[in-house]
């Protein structure tokens, strides 16, 4: 296959996520009607002229609660990942290149933390921290640490035994410049790649934790949370609409996010593309 | 060999014991108050301290965990409960051991787990096997488009879509009420799986019953899972399919079925079981969400209410017993490879 497929690829993920983006930035201009508005004359209306995407609850705006929830969202995921980041990369940096005890001892805590299911840990830690964005955020962004470490951590190894790395150990640089020169440009790519498809697993995490009620704080409104308030409804029969447009706003982000994740892998990587 | 094995399950204790002790501490950290919650609303400040008391809640936190961990013989006692002795404690919340709780739930979680990997499997093995074999075809591509969408969506949000067309729109299928439905008496059996136990007895009339149930939650819980095997089956067997052997095979006239099924499948096959397992062994205690929306009586929804009520030994015993069966599944899988391939025990 050509290079170019890739490009489109890329194309269509970052056409996607830039997208959601924009409707995140531009919530205001897009949703006429305020996603706090409580109209108790119009609950639970399908979607019309006037609610495009129907009424939730307490006469709630769907289409206006999907825009606006995306700034939530969003926000979250990728500060979170920023964060996740900021904690993994230097420590992968460092626990690779000098290794030691002080390399185990790091790995066997990522192993303690990595043995519960990333939604079991995030459940327990946030219902200790309380409720919030911020709390969210310090929650997914300690959850995805390891990943981040782990895979700097590898990257590091190989690089370290590079020739040119030798070459400038030869050359009379510091090992602190050679860590910071020669080796961590050289984790960059995977960082990224990696970070696209954290920011998409980050989304179906603040969702999920949204969906069982430890979200953002109602009445502000979050995906996960919106497509939790269709339960009681499906159950009395009805308001489809209510689940089904946050569930697509959630799909369509995480699907642009690992179409980006998976188009920047092959370029950073040229070798996976021939399994293409 | 052994001493691999030997090495690897010494390297499990110290992870095991970060687990409790993670556990109990986020367990102790949460809002609320377990003696108050145990008492109701209606009772006296003695009365909670009393509860608090016989709960042992007044000891330092590292003495509260040295009971847990090993009984009472931290507060001087005969030497009775505690973790290593294979006591989980008694849950505040039903009164009952906790370890009775979580084995009258964790066959719901086994059973809609068990099926949804089933189906999983039998969704991404031949479409995967197929997807190789069209490589770059217009198959392969909707393969791909379906596995990439496959980790995009939400596997609650997919629980309540085939909710919404299988039981409000069609009707076809029962609605989120558990395993059976209301009022309905269990199949007697062994397993507790009543999928299982109803066949065994002959009960069809529970039988079917049991699988229409079963149905929305294993699509739900296996439909993610969908994507990773898929990918790993197609990959695997593009391998196969440029390896030596299966040229040899059809130079030598095997093609179609035979060919497919008997070798390319075969070589394919270790890798995506492995997968499954792996994904299985989270989803024991990941199943939260699905469980939640069907009012599937599993370990996972036992976990949430019990942390909804700061219910100490109740949620230890769910998070352990989360990691443990993560750590051991992921375990057993690395010790199956190291016995197909011996070069991974060097490392």
């Amino acid at each position: 296959m050509t290079a170019r497929k890739y490009d489109a690829r890329l194309i269509i993920g970052l056409g996607m996520f830039g997208f959601m983006v924009a409707v995140a930035l531009f919530a205001p201009l897009i949703a006429r009607n305020d996603p706090l508005a409580i109209d108790l004359a119009n609950q639970f209306v399908p979607p019309s002229a006037d609610h495009w995407f129907g009424t939730a609850s307490l006469g709630f705006d769907v289409f206006a609660r999907v825009v606006y929830a995306a700034r939530h969202d969003l926000l979250i995921a990728v500060s979170a990942v920023a964060l996740s980041i900021a904690i993994g990369h230097p420590i992968g940096l460092l626990v690779g290149y000098v290794g030691g005890w002080g390399d185990s001892v790091t790995m066997r805590c990522l192993d303690v933390i990595q043995a519960f299911p990333a939604l079991v840990l995030a459940i327990g830690v946030l219902s200790a921290l309380g409720q919030g964005v911020r709390n969210l955020i310090l929650v997914i962004g300690i959850v995805g640490v390891p990943t981040f470490v782990r895979l700097v951590r590898a990257e590091v190894r190989s690089l370290r035994e590079h020739a040119y790395v030798e070459a400038g150990r030869a050359v009379g640089n510091s090992r602190s410049k050679i860590l910071v020169r020669y080796i961590a440009p050289g984790t960059v790519g995977t960082v990224v790649t990696q970070a696209a498809v954290s920011c998409g697993w980050a989304i179906l995490l603040a969702a999920a934790l949204g969906f069982i009620g430890l979200g953002v704080p109602l009445p502000e409104p979050e995906w996960g949370a919106m497509i939790a308030e269709g339960i009681p409804e499906m159950r009395r029969g009805g308001s489809w609409w209510i689940p089904v447009f946050p569930g697509i706003a959630i799909a369509i982000t995480v699907f642009s996010l690992s179409l980006i994740g998976e188009s920047v892998a092959d370029l950073v990587e040229p070798t996976r593309r021939k399994s293409r | 060999m052994l001493s691999y094995v030997t090495r690897r399950l010494a390297a499990l204790i110290p992870i095991l014991i970060g687990v409790t002790l993670l556990a109990f501490i986020v367990s102790h950290a949460l809002p609320g108050d377990p003696a108050r919650q145990y008492a109701g609303i209606n009772a006296s400040e003695a009365q909670v301290e009393a509860i608090r008391e016989r709960l042992g809640l007044n000891e330092s936190l590292p003495v509260q965990y040295c009971v847990y961990m090993i009984g009472d013989t931290c507060l001087g006692g005969s030497g009775k409960g505690g973790l290593i002795r294979g006591d989980l404690g008694e849950s505040i919340r039903t009164g009952f051991s906790v370890a009775q709780d979580v084995g009258a739930r964790l066959p719901a979680t086994i059973e809609m787990v068990a099926a949804g990997m089933l189906f999983a499997l039998l969704v991404a093995l031949p479409l995967g096997v197929w997807a190789a074999v069209r490589k770059g075809k217009l198959l392969d591509r909707f393969c791909r488009f379906i596995s990439t969408l496959g980790v995009a969506v939400p596997d609650f949000w997919l629980a309540m879509i085939l909710l919404l067309i299988f039981f409000i729109v069609l009707e076809w299928l029962p609605g989120p009420v558990g395993r059976l439905p209301i009022g309905a008496t269990p199949p007697e059996g062994p397993t507790s799986l009543y999928v299982i136990d109803s066949l065994v007895s002959g009960d069809w009339e529970t039988f079917r019953t049991a699988v229409k149930h079963l149905i929305l939650p294993m699509v739900a819980i296996g439909f993610p899972a969908v994507a990773p095997i898929l990918r790993l089956t197609r990959n695997a067997t593009l391998s196969v399919l440029n390896s030596d052997y299966i040229a040899f095979g059809r130079a030598a006239g095997l093609r179609g079925a035979p060919l497919y099924l008997k070798y390319v499948l075969r070589n394919a096959l270790p890798g995506a079981v492995t997968m499954t397992g792996l994904i299985a062994g989270y989803m024991i205690g990941g199943a939260v969400l699905v469980e939640r929306v069907f009012s599937w009586p599993g370990v996972g929804l036992y976990g949430f209410n019990s942390l909804v009520n700061t219910d100490y030994p109740a949620i230890q015993a769910y998070v352990l017993l989360s990691a443990v069966t993560y750590t051991v599944v992921f375990l057993a899988v690395d010790l199956v490879q190291s016995l197909i391939d011996p070069r991974v025990r060097l490392k």
